[in-house]
């Protein structure tokens, strides 16, 4: 089973509000079998205490220490909202990209991620796109 | 008070974040690309929980909100927070320290 799969992408989807779209991130996570839905309480949690918020309209939205627990495997979801939701005071995030992780499988996608934000034209292509696989090509690219 | 180091004598820089799963991941990606760009060898980069921050770390590079954890974790370490994930200005001033082989100093303790 992969880390990311077409059945933990999530596209064109609209938020109502932060915690709706951690919500909906992570129970992409808990459809795939990564995760027990009480993983999702840890995700809103940790948010409290600091935001998940990278820049470039990506957060990346996961559990805190105590939660491992609640991870089954090892696995990353992505939701899409095309429209953004507001993250922080005056930053959207178009891409939430839920994380759960118990070793490092997912540190390669996590990687692509990286070159993601740091590269506009890719970034704006993965928050408008229609097809799941761009998506999976950008984080799933063997380096 | 701040600890200082020799960068040439760093063997392995630690990035630790609350549950060592997501932010710190991030940042190790960020610095490694930055370090290879700069051709800068002989020094690896890893995450972890800060809870688990080896006591025998040398530089450890936290996020302001957790920098008392890791100097409690590792006293005698370099301790340096930063503010952004990516793209802080320490990164770079990191990278710039390691070419130019100077002492780093911490910014916490």
């Amino acid at each position: 089973m992969s880390i990311l799969s077409k059945e933990s992408i999530c596209l064109n989807a609209v938020a109502a509000s932060k915690r709706d779209a951690i919500q909906q991130c992570g129970k992409l996570l808990v459809d795939v079998g990564c995760v027990v839905p009480q993983y999702v309480e840890g995700m809103l949690a940790r948010e409290e205490i600091m935001s998940t918020y990278l820049g470039n309209g990506v957060a990346i939205p996961h559990g805190q220490f105590d939660n491992r627990g609640d991870i089954l495997r090892t696995g990353i979801s992505v939701l899409q909202i095309p429209d953004g939701i507001e993250w922080e005071p005056g930053e959207r995030a178009y891409l939430i990209i839920g994380i759960a992780a118990l070793r490092d499988e997912h540190v390669a996608v996590l990687g692509n991620l990286a070159e993601v934000i740091d590269d506009e034209a890719v970034a704006e292509q993965m928050k408008t796109t229609d097809d799941v696989n761009v998506i999976l090509d950008y984080l799933n690219k063997e380096n | 008070m701040a600890k200082s180091i020799n960068s040439a004598d760093v063997k392995m820089i630690i990035f630790a974040c609350e549950a060592g799963m997501g932010s710190s991941v991030m940042s190790v990606s960020s610095l490694k690309k930055k370090l290879k760009k700069a051709d800068v060898q002989g020094v690896d980069v890893v995450h972890v929980a800060a809870r688990n921050i080896p006591e025998t770390a040398q530089l450890v590079i936290v996020h302001r909100g957790l920098s008392k954890v890791a100097v409690a974790k590792a006293p005698n370490a370099v301790v340096l927070a930063f503010n952004q994930f990516l793209n802080d200005p320490i990164f770079d001033e990191v990278v710039a320290a390691f070419v130019a082989k100077e002492v780093i100093t911490g910014n916490v303790g």
